[in-house]
């Protein structure tokens, strides 16, 4: 994939030129490799992310984008685009704190519903605050400047990896890794947080505090790739269902598996992003495309069990 | 001399954390090694709750749960899994594990938060299967299980926890006659183990079958309690609010539901 693309001419750069084009040389060190190891991290994180949120919520339609996540963190962007700082920095730092600001309030909004059971509830929160978040992210758009400022956000808000460079893949490498080790660790403890809060309870395991942990260790994981991508969508649904597909529904093989397979999907739609047009095209909507076909191919042959 | 209860239930009143109005009041009831409990009530009795009482999961406003002598709140929450498994009414997954795996989630107690299964594990989860006559489930899918294999299944869970009290939360409904056979053959054999079981059911006859103490609760308080050889129609017809009988069929008695005009 490092020497898929456009230049020097389109498709296929040779490994020779690395030694004779220094500008070539520049291109995969500086920006396709850095590029690269970006997409595979964003795949991993959001599956896992994903994965872990449907089994928490006992819910195979969750992803990171239901609990107000991934529109905290796209509004933060904006918010750091129009308001506070267009350094890589100063996006990430306000995209992961409105994240994790959205978790809380969908957390809370979810204690003050006086409806149904908690997982319905605290879904039910998190597609009102998303959808607060998205309405503010719509009046940023109003409020920007339409040539320098609305291009970025809306770039930002549809995801892609273009602008990811050395600094700030480092920049959000810590915190997904801790994330992602704190699942990968955890990850049998979360075959028994699927059940009943009761009978997790009766098994010896204390469901609201270990539950708590391990959505904020998913929760970082997708703050911090969402505020290096931008909103990723469909990964993190589809992802973890191939992943059960093929190693079964125990946490303990689907989860890891589910690593790979989602680096995977972001590295081909990333490379036919920056490959398939002169433009770059928005990882976002690729992954979308890709997401939805395979999602609809897998409800409609009745992989996915909704019936609660 | 009596033997000391394995758990001693006092003066317990209850509502859940955001309820009014309390679901059990004045609770007092023994229960004793290696015996079969059934508890028997209308709906929203407080059945449920009970159990969920006597689990650790709520803690009573009034009152105290004696286990093994000490108070419930005394033991710390692994310890408590150690001591009582539950069977719950009946289980949803979304996610198709293998009956082996289910089962193997009877272990966590033994295991740490980080912890994988250990091979000794897997052999006690394999035990259970055995135990219950369900080995040639272990490679089905929990999501293609019938109603009765299903209840077999959670209940194999609950044994590879290996602790010396089960409660099963209405064990037989929904279920056909065989398979109400086979859960009350497995509770009598468990019991005759020594494993001490709580079950709840809205199934007199099932109850009559199995039980050696039986507890009718009505409105969150308990109406007759004693030994199920005592248990009398009437006592059932005020707890349910509807005619009963009881008829005895060779020495064994079964309840009937009185149909006005048949």
């Amino acid at each position: 994939m490092l020497f898929v693309g456009r230049y020097p001419r389109p498709i296929w750069l040779s490994p020779a030129a690395l030694r004779d084009d220094p500008l070539a040389a520049q291109l995969v060190w500086n920006l396709r490799l850095p590029r690269l190891l970006a997409a595979l991290l964003v795949g991993a994180a959001l599956s896992a992310s994903g994965f872990t949120l449907q089994m928490l919520f006992r819910n195979p339609l969750v992803e990171p984008g239901f609990l107000g996540v991934s529109q905290g963190a796209a509004f933060g962007a904006a918010l750091s685009i129009l308001y506070i700082s267009r350094s890589a920095l100063g996006i990430q730092a306000t995209a992961t704190v409105c994240a994790l600001a959205g978790l809380a309030l969908t957390y809370f909004l979810a204690q003050q519903l006086r409806y149904s059971g908690w997982i319905l509830r605290m879904v039910l929160a998190g597609i009102a605050v998303s959808a607060l978040f998205s309405a503010g992210v719509g009046m940023l758009k109003y409020l920007a400047d339409p040539l320098t400022q609305l291009p970025e956000i809306i770039f930002w808000l549809l995801g892609g990896l273009w602008s990811t460079r050395w600094q700030n893949f480092l920049l959000i490498l810590p915190l997904s890794l801790v994330s992602l080790t704190v699942l990968f660790l955890a990850r049998w403890r979360l075959n028994v947080l699927v059940l009943e809060e009761e009978t997790a309870f009766s098994l010896g395991a204390a469901p609201s505090r270990e539950r708590l942990v391990l959505l904020l260790a998913s929760v970082s994981a997708t703050a911090a790739v969402v505020s290096l991508a931008g909103t990723v969508g469909w990964v993190g649904l589809v992802v973890p269902h191939l992943a059960r597909q093929f190693f079964g529904a125990d946490a303990r093989h689907a989860l890891p598996s589910s690593l790979p397979l989602g680096s995977l999907f972001i590295l081909l739609c990333d490379t036919l992003a920056r490959t398939l047009s002169s433009g770059e095209i928005p990882l976002g909507i690729l992954t979308s495309l890709f997401g939805t076909a395979g999602f609809l191919l897998l409800m409609t042959q009745r992989r996915i069990g909704v019936e609660q | 001399m009596t033997p000391e209860p394995v758990l001693s239930v006092r003066d317990v009143w209850f509502s859940y954390p955001n309820g009014r109005s309390p679901v059990l009041q004045d609770i007092s009831f023994d229960v004793f090694s290696g015996t079969i409990n059934a508890i028997l009530g209308p709906n929203g009795a407080g059945k449920s709750a009970l159990l969920h009482l006597i689990l650790g999961f709520y803690v009573p406003q009034r009152g105290e749960i004696y286990l093994a002598g000490r108070p419930l709140r005394a033991y710390s929450r692994q310890n408590l899994s150690r001591w009582i498994g539950l069977v719950p009414q009946r289980e949803h997954t979304p996610f198709s594990y293998t009956v082996l795996d289910y089962v193997l989630l009877g272990r966590t107690l033994h295991l740490g938060f980080l912890q994988m299964p250990r091979p000794e594990d897997v052999r006690a989860a394999q035990a259970a299967l055995e135990r219950l006559g369900i080995a040639s489930l272990a490679h089905r899918h929990v999501t293609n299980l019938s109603g009765g294999e299903s209840q077999l299944v959670l209940i194999a869970r609950a044994v590879a926890q290996e602790t010396p009290i089960l409660l099963l939360d209405e064990p037989t409904a929904h279920l056909d006659l065989s398979n109400q056979q086979r859960i009350l053959t497995l509770l009598r054999d468990l019991a005759g183990q020594g494993i001490t079981i709580l079950f709840t059911t809205h199934d007199p006859s099932a109850a009559l079958a199995v039980a050696d103490r039986f507890i009718l609760l009505r409105g969150g308080r308990i109406l007759h309690q004693g030994p199920a050889a005592e248990l009398t129609a009437e006592q059932l017809t005020q707890t349910y609010g509807t005619p009963l009988q009881m008829l005895s069929v060779d020495g064994r008695r079964v309840v009937l539901l009185e149909i006005p005009g048949r």
